[in-house]
């Protein structure tokens, strides 16, 4: 098991520097010079290449890129053009707000989503299975952001329940949380049903009812313990569009993490931050792909074998 | 034609084309069309689709562009819905109505088009590494997997970042982000075929290599990537729509539902239709393409319906 951590380890070292390489190349497209971003209109051309020079921004790319991935290891990610301060320290200043935000939504989806799904299978073509199947399409039809708006209208401006924006307080938390974990709650749910459904048909199903296990038990120990592992991949999948969704939700509800921190970035084309955001990202998201590789061991036996 | 038809060696009888006719009526296509027929609904979503097709169509038709939905009106400011503005006016006087309805074209334009690129270039790279294999596929295939490990929001974000916010640059951006998905998949369609008898039988032929993927291999994938094109089309308008409203797709004044959102954001305490209608759009035609991707998917698979 541990040797095959390690060894998934390893290989998310290729990933994560290709992943370096893919946005390095497509942000040393933006047009503009960036000393005369830093310096201002004003500066001399001395001043200008001088900058420049310190920068190493005259460097061919390979070797721009090389440095860049050696500083990354020594825990330096740049300056910001705007502010001159370490673009690492502006990213974790951040970085807890967001996590707080992806954590809690993906929690959110997980808890309201897999009892959906469950209770959809088992009452199949149900009043209520209808509905939730129903309220699932729409759920995933839904644009993060829209959604966003409309609690906002609801619950901030018409019934005044809770703030429109903000960090601090759990008050502040719980739009944000529902509007990112809504379309991950309605990818999982469907998921979980179609799987509970295949599951049930099952002949260890259908044993364990004859020798008189009760119908919860069943489902709640015989099929659940099939059914994670569909509902695991899903919800690891989500969490990258759901890294995605967060950038646009901090800006609609001013949360101060590292997604708003990245548009406010783009907008003043402060290059170092937007690669930094972007990088620290993909790499979360990676790692989360490897704990979700991890977790199928510790669901399934059958996979746990695989690993030794 | 006809003649040349019924004439010659094998000259069929009526009955013969009774049997044929009706041996056409289920080939393949019909018995598609027929389980996606009975699929209530995939056909709810072909005709929203159609709906939104043709109201993109006639855009024009109904709403001049120039003087409706870009040219501002300041003396019907703020209008709430009414008879003479069903969906209300916004900001600057104009009809919601007529915006909304000239936004179906940009982003039935972004979604129809970003897909093709991606369909296209992923579909190649894919056919060829599974066919192929080798050196090539794994290379390929990394190459994909390091593009998966993106976000597709912060891909396309990153690519719309560097090149500016404009609507080529936002079709460029979403159709590379989806490439790896549609390589993935036509690799593995490709891998489970590529042995069967009519591809040995076109290599034994002498056919070149490209000819075997393109016209022996290539048209037996169809089925997962139309799938996945309805599905990939449905995910693009809410990524064209999410870049939009941040300020990096298409910029005002044109009608683009995510914009429309983002500067219906400043009303949103007064003027709330402004922020309802463009989302609704966009749910309807995202919810439509989503029931037809799944219609699709059972119509072509029928093993996979529950």
């Amino acid at each position: 098991m541990y040797k095959y951590i390690l060894k998934r380890l390893l290989t998310l070292i290729p990933v994560i520097l290709g992943v370096i390489l893919i946005i390095f190349l497509i942000m040393d497209l933006t047009p503009g010079d960036p000393a005369r971003l830093v310096l201002g209109n004003m500066a001399s051309e001395e001043a200008l290449e001088s900058f420049r020079q310190e920068q190493g921004l005259n460097d061919p790319l390979p070797i721009r890129y090389g440095r860049y991935v050696l500083n990354i290891c020594r825990g330096d990610l740049g300056a910001s053009y705007k502010t001159g301060r370490s673009v690492l320290t502006e990213l974790l200043d951040r970085f807890p707000a967001s996590m707080l935000l992806a954590a809690s939504s993906i929690m959110f989806a997980l808890v309201i989503s897999v009892p959906l799904g469950i209770v959809s299978a088992v009452k199949q073509n149900s009043i209520f299975d209808n509905v939730s199947m129903v309220v699932a399409l729409l759920g995933i039809a839904m644009p993060a952001f829209w959604l966003g708006l409309i609690v906002i209208i609801a619950f901030s401006l018409n019934l005044n329940w809770l703030p429109s924006g903000g960090y601090g307080t759990f008050k502040h938390l719980i739009l944000p949380t529902f509007t990112v974990g809504a379309s991950c709650a309605a990818n999982i749910a469907r998921i979980t049903r179609s799987s509970m459904l295949e599951i049930i048909r099952q002949d260890y199903m259908r044993t364990a009812r004859a020798k008189g296990v009760s119908k919860m038990t069943v489902i709640l120990h015989h099929g659940m313990r099939n059914c994670w592992i569909p509902i695991i991949t899903v919800a690891g999948l989500q969490f990258g569009t759901l890294l995605g969704g967060i950038v646009i939700i901090e800006n609609v509800f001013a949360w101060p993490g590292v997604g708003n921190f990245l548009l406010t970035s783009i907008t003043s084309k402060d290059t170092p931050c937007v690669l930094g955001a972007i990088v620290l990202f993909t790499v979360v998201f990676s790692v989360v792909n490897l704990v979700v590789d991890i977790i199928y061991a510790f669901v399934d036996p059958r996979i746990k074998a695989q690993y030794k | 034609m006809k003649q040349s038809k019924t004439s010659g060696l094998f000259s069929p009888t009526q009955a013969e084309l009774d049997i044929l006719a009706k041996y056409k009526k289920r080939s393949e296509l019909g018995e598609i069309w027929r389980r996606l027929r009975k699929n209530k609904a995939a056909v709810l979503g072909l005709v929203l689709l159609f709906i939104i097709f043709m109201s993109a169509l006639f855009a024009d038709v109904l709403y001049d562009y120039e003087t409706e939905v870009v040219l501002p009106n300041y003396s019907s400011t703020l209008i709430a819905p009414c008879l003479e503005h069903p969906l209300g006016t916004d900001e600057l006087g104009r009809d919601v109505l007529a915006r909304i309805v000239h936004g179906s074209r940009l982003s039935l334009e972004i979604a129809l088009l970003s897909t093709a690129i991606s369909l296209s270039v992923g579909g190649i790279i894919g056919a060829y590494a599974g066919y192929i294999g080798g050196r090539f596929d794994s290379v390929m295939m990394r190459i994909m997997d390091i593009f998966l490990a993106i976000p597709n929001m912060l891909l396309a974000l990153a690519i719309v970042a560097a090149l500016g916010p404009n609507l080529m640059n936002l079709i460029i951006a979403i159709a590379i982000s989806d490439i790896p998905r549609f390589a993935r998949i036509l690799r593995s369609t490709v891998l489970s075929i590529k042995d069967n008898d009519f591809v040995e039988a076109a290599r034994a032929a002498g056919a070149k290599r490209s000819t075997i993927v393109f016209r022996e291999v290539i048209p037996n994938c169809l089925a997962p990537l139309i799938v996945q094109a309805s599905i990939v089309m449905a995910a693009a308008i809410i990524l064209a729509a999410g870049l939009s409203f941040i300020g990096l797709g298409v910029q005002p004044p044109a009608p683009e539902w995510g914009a429309m959102l983002s500067s219906g954001r400043a009303y949103i305490r007064d003027y709330q239709y402004l922020v309802l209608f463009p989302g609704l759009a966009i749910v309807i035609t995202v919810l439509a393409f989503n029931l037809l991707g799944d219609g699709l998917r059972d119509a072509l698979d029928p093993r996979l319906k529950q």
